[in-house]
């Protein structure tokens, strides 16, 4: 296993992070108005990001197909967006558009079809053709997930639980910081309580305390409001959003309710594994 | 609801494979051991009943077939002249040392009886050439022309062992004592090979008997029985009228003659089952008492797995109940899922049993023995896989017919609680027996250290619900890993109820294996000391060997084995010129070759040596073999445990699919996975083994304690090579039940998992 590193530390200026270079061995992917199928639009935009909005997500000509012969459905057809860092997406769609298929491959969940046209690039690093290992290294340092039910590791604490991502890696956890996020988030007193002693908004809110703990590069949350009933449904995106305008956060959001795509800076609509229409929100949040 | 089982069993079978091979197991092991007990009684009735197969009607004894009676050759004329007998055949049996002109005599004897004079009589079937016809003339044995390298027509020696009579050819083969002239007798045929060791390898003709022991008059020879063949059938009628006539003929009851009676060969063999039957029951019941153990590991395990896939399945059985099951119905497919459980794995584990006796039996590979398993074993084995199953399936049952529809759809759980009774009434348990057990060791009693030790060992066992939960998560905290490791312990102490159970069944294995590896060994430790205060020589040289030189001093203190050799002055030490004295571990085999290598220095036989060495040799191989055994039958109940473990943790990670998916999203690393998976299994089997060796440990020390007399203190030692091997075993056990639901669950990607509802 790794041995013992010290916290990554990212520059996003978050209240309870410090402002540090990025360690990871590629830079955050700047963005010009480059073709993302050119294979280096990811590097030779670097330093551009002072002028340019960088790009959190980049990616090209993604396909999923499963299964195979006659029996294969093709869940994504050379699906290409980019988002950029600070930004609220939702995609939306009707159930088995490929919404979800997308977001798992961006996120290293899911593999894409091999081809050498496609490409992901995720806070700076090319995943395309990752290995499992190194796929699960990627999420470790560079996603953060909320899911739509069953997100906490039922046998550990919410602490534990937020902790999970950094102590994988074999990293130190500063307890100060995560004290003030859980403050943020208002969890402060669940946080030696496990999953089964707390309502299901407040596991949601330990869930995007897990997600910005490591300052990722991209969160992705999947029907994140799904279980919830509307008030707390409204709370838990009104903290993504915050997220994103306080502490310049990438959220990319799967969801069927209007309200988020109401809050979202751009909502991008899938069919039939196509972005049908992706359009930026008049935002209004 | 007979379908919903058949279609869950159909479609889940994976999920039943370790119920099915712990049944198999249990039920093919309680087979195997009546089976062992019933080839055992058949064999030596056999080897009882064999040799009177042609007789119409066999006079022995009133007490058993083995004891011996006398008649004189007059007598024995006026018999065959009783009305309806048609001939007689007392047969005589002596030993005799063989040899041909190109097989010399190695001093090893052979068997050697006289044939009736009716070939027909004769048990063992001529393979080749006739039967003897004159005084000079021998059938021999297959076995025996083979080793003597002679055919029909060749000629073999006889010589007689001075002072042998009648009797066990093997102690009076060594060959003392001054030797007769041989006799000569030509091969007239070659019979069936004994497998027994029923039928003399020798059979000579009346005369040819008398000229081969020519001083010893037949008559005066101990007969076990006189066959008879009579003319037409033997009816009850007629034996009573043989059984008046023998008896006045014989004189029966009179002087130092026994009580006789006549009784035909098939009244002979129930007799001889009876008899045998009364014995082996000791041997039964204990091979029982084995099979009992592994039959109560299997039912911790059985009831364990069944116990578990019914609460996975809760959310299902709630669905039926909604749909319009009634909680009897839910109840009975509980019931009839263990019932069709119980009868196929049974099943196999008896056709398995079965099979390999036929095997053996073709294969011919065992001919001393007559491999037999009866259809009352295979009867008794398939019952008790399903009344095993039956049993293990109540409590599941009883929880499934106890839920509410609606707790199992929401998908909440019971909480597992300490069974109270139980866990009190075995600590009451375990308090007696300790304290009959510390009894039995101060007043040197075996009987209150048995009782005391079984009542412990119960006691120890319906406890361990309360201490092992807490050990195993002790230990899994302890153990080095990162978060992988403190999420396996977690695991593992997820569900108490569960984890004390897969432990304890294990626990019971090592535990015993624990007992009677450290009873074996502190007897073993403190008799070879006792021994070697008593009698220190090992081997002494008697003065007749002559004079003892330094180089063959020296050679021998070099041997392997040998602690010191010193020269004595033959007048002051037992006539010895020289004593060796050596290891105190060396077993049969070993202090035989050991005698040999000193005996080839100093230029003798190994039976001019004398000293203590073969005897406490033969301590050391009675323990080593009575190890071996009870380590063999203890076998079942760990594999049936080891079973158990396999069976939880394939359970747990299906239960766990959609966790392990999360952690595997939050940047588990597959590798990370197993290891978690591994060290979960590997925290349970430690620490089940641990806690068996330690008890073990104390129930073997206080049993041997209780065993010894007064005047004797027994030193504490431990096995420690054994408890080693015991431990290591137990890693490796982790990894092996461990390695298929790592295998599944790392197959399994994140997104996937993540869908799965169940």
């Amino acid at each position: 296993m790794n041995t013992t590193r010290t916290e990554t530390q990212h520059s996003k200026g978050l209240p309870w992070g410090q402002q540090t270079q990025q360690p990871t061995g590629q830079t955050q992917a700047g963005s010009t108005a480059s073709s993302p199928t050119d294979q280096n639009s990811a590097r030779h935009t670097q330093g551009q990001h002072q002028q340019h909005r960088s790009l959190a997500v980049v990616a090209a000509n993604v396909s999923r197909t499963y299964g195979t012969g006659e029996a294969s459905v093709k869940a994504l057809d050379r699906v290409s967006i980019e988002i950029p860092a600070g930004t609220l997406v939702a995609v939306m769609g009707p159930s088995g558009s490929g919404k979800s298929t997308l977001v798992h491959c961006l996120a290293g969940l899911d593999v894409p079809d091999k081809d050498p046209n496609t490409r992901i690039v995720v806070g700076g690093q090319d995943i395309t053709g990752l290995s499992d290992d190194q796929l699960t290294r990627f999420r470790r340092d560079h996603v953060g997930f909320v899911f739509q039910a069953f997100n906490l590791v039922p046998t550990l604490t919410a602490r534990q639980n937020i902790e999970l991502p950094l102590s994988l890696a074999g990293k130190k956890v500063n307890a100060q910081r995560l004290e003030a996020l859980a403050d943020t988030l208002g969890i402060r007193s669940r946080l030696e309580h496990r999953p089964d002693e707390m309502s299901g908004g407040q596991q949601q809110r330990v869930a995007i305390a897990r997600a910005l703990f490591p300052e990722p590069s991209v969160i992705i949350a999947d029907e994140p409001t799904g279980a919830l009933d509307s008030t707390t449904s409204h709370e838990v995106l009104g903290m993504l959003r915050r997220s994103v305008d306080e502490f310049n956060q990438t959220v990319v959001i799967v969801t069927h309710d209007p309200e988020v795509a109401k809050a979202a800076d751009r909502v991008v609509r899938v069919r039939d594994g196509r972005i049908q229409a992706d359009d930026a929100a008049t935002g209004d949040h | 609801m007979r379908a919903v089982v058949l279609s869950r069993l159909r479609l889940q079978w994976t999920r039943y494979l370790m119920v099915l091979a712990v049944v198999a197991v249990s039920a093919g092991f309680m087979t195997a051991a009546l089976g062992l007990s019933s080839t055992l009684t058949a064999s030596m009735t056999n080897d009882v009943v064999a040799q009177y197969k042609n007789a119409d009607a066999v006079v022995t004894t009133k007490t058993d077939a083995t004891s011996s009676f006398s008649a004189t050759p007059q007598q024995i004329d006026e018999i065959s002249r009783v009305d309806g007998v048609d001939s007689v055949w007392a047969q005589y049996s002596t030993i005799a040392i063989p040899s041909s002109s190109t097989v010399a005599a190695d001093g090893s004897a052979a068997p050697v009886a006289n044939l009736p004079d009716d070939p027909s009589l004769l048990p063992a079937k001529i393979e080749q050439g006739t039967f003897p016809n004159s005084a000079d003339q021998a059938l021999v044995s297959e076995s025996l022309a083979e080793k003597l390298k002679v055919g029909v027509g060749d000629t073999v020696s006889l010589q007689e062992l001075a002072g042998a009579p009648a009797g066990d050819g093997e102690a009076a083969g060594q060959g003392v004592g001054a030797p007769s002239a041989a006799k000569k007798y030509s091969v007239s045929g070659l019979s069936e090979n004994s497998a027994t060791g029923a039928f003399a390898s020798l059979w000579l003709t009346n005369d040819g008997l008398t000229r081969f022991s020519p001083g010893q008059m037949m008559g005066d020879r101990p007969l076990q029985a006189i066959q008879l063949t009579l003319d037409g059938s033997a009816n009850d009628a007629r034996i009573q009228g043989l059984n008046t006539d023998v008896a006045r003929i014989l004189a029966a009851g009179q002087g130092e003659q026994p009580e006789l009676r006549v009784i035909t060969p098939e009244q002979l063999t129930e007799e001889t089952i009876d008899q045998l039957a009364a014995g082996s029951n000791v041997l039964t019941m204990f091979l029982l008492a084995f099979a009992g153990l592994s039959i109560l590991v299997a039912l911790l395990v059985v009831t364990n797995t069944l116990s578990v896939l019914t609460a996975q399945r809760a959310r299902e059985l709630a669905l039926l109940r909604c749909v319009g099951a009634t909680s009897k119905q839910v109840r009975r497919s509980v019931l009839t899922e263990g019932l069709v459980l119980g009868i196929v794995g049974a099943l196999i584990g008896v056709a398995v049993v079965w099979g390999l006796a036929v095997v053996l039996k073709a294969s011919g590979l065992i001919s001393v023995v007559t491999v037999t398993v009866a259809p009352r074993d295979l009867l008794v084995g398939f019952l008790t896989g399903i009344v095993l199953t039956m049993i293990a399936s109540l409590g599941p049952a009883r929880r499934a017919h106890g839920a509410s529809p609606l707790d199992g759809l929401r998908g909440s759980r019971a909480a597992d609680g300490v069974p109270r009774v139980r866990v009190v009434l075995g600590a009451l348990i375990l308090v007696a027996g300790a304290g009959t057990l510390v009894l039995g060791v101060a007043v040197h009693e075996p009987l209150l250290g048995i009782a005391g030790g079984l009542a412990s060992f119960l006691g120890v066992v319906m406890t361990a619900r309360l201490y092992l939960p807490p050990l195993v998560q002790g230990v899994g905290r302890i153990l080095p890993g990162g978060q992988p490791s403190r999420l396996a312990a977690v695991n593992a102490a997820r569900y108490p109820a569960r984890t004390a159970t897969t432990a304890t069944a294990l626990l019971i294995g090592v535990l015993l294996v624990a007992t009677v590896l450290t009873g074996q060994h502190v007897a073993r430790a403190n008799l070879l000391s006792e021994l070697d205060q008593q009698r220190p020589v090992d081997i002494s040289v008697p003065a007749g060997a002559g004079q003892v030189s330094p180089d063959q001093i020296r050679e021998i203190s070099e041997l392997d084995g040998v602690l010191g050799v010193k020269t004595t002055d033959p007048a002051a030490a037992d006539g010895a010129v020289a004593q060796i004295d050596a290891v105190q571990s060396l077993n049969t085999s070993a202090a035989a070759q050991l005698q040999e290598k000193v005996a080839g220095i100093l230029n003798v036989t190994p039976g001019d040596l004398q000293g203590a060495l073969l005897e406490k040799a033969s301590y050391v191989s009675i323990l080593e073999v009575m190890l071996a055994v009870t380590l063999g039958l203890l076998a079942a109940a760990v594999v049936v445990s080891v079973l158990g473990i396999a069976s939880t943790m394939s359970l747990s990670v299906l239960e766990r699919v959609r966790e392990n998916s999360l952690l595997r999203a939050l940047g588990l690393t597959r590798r990370q996975l197993a290891a978690m998976i591994r060290r979960e299994a590997l925290v349970i089997s430690l620490v089940a083994t641990i806690v068996g060796l330690v008890i073990g440990w104390a129930f073997g020390t206080l049993g041997v304690m209780s065993l010894v007399t007064e005047d004797m203190t027994v030193e504490l030692t431990v096995p420690w090579a054994g408890f080693l091997a015991i431990i290591l075993a137990a890693v490796v056990v982790a990894v092996l039940a461990s390695a298929a639901p790592v295998r599944r669950a790392t197959r399994v990607s994140p997104v996937e998992g993540m869908a799965r509802v169940d």
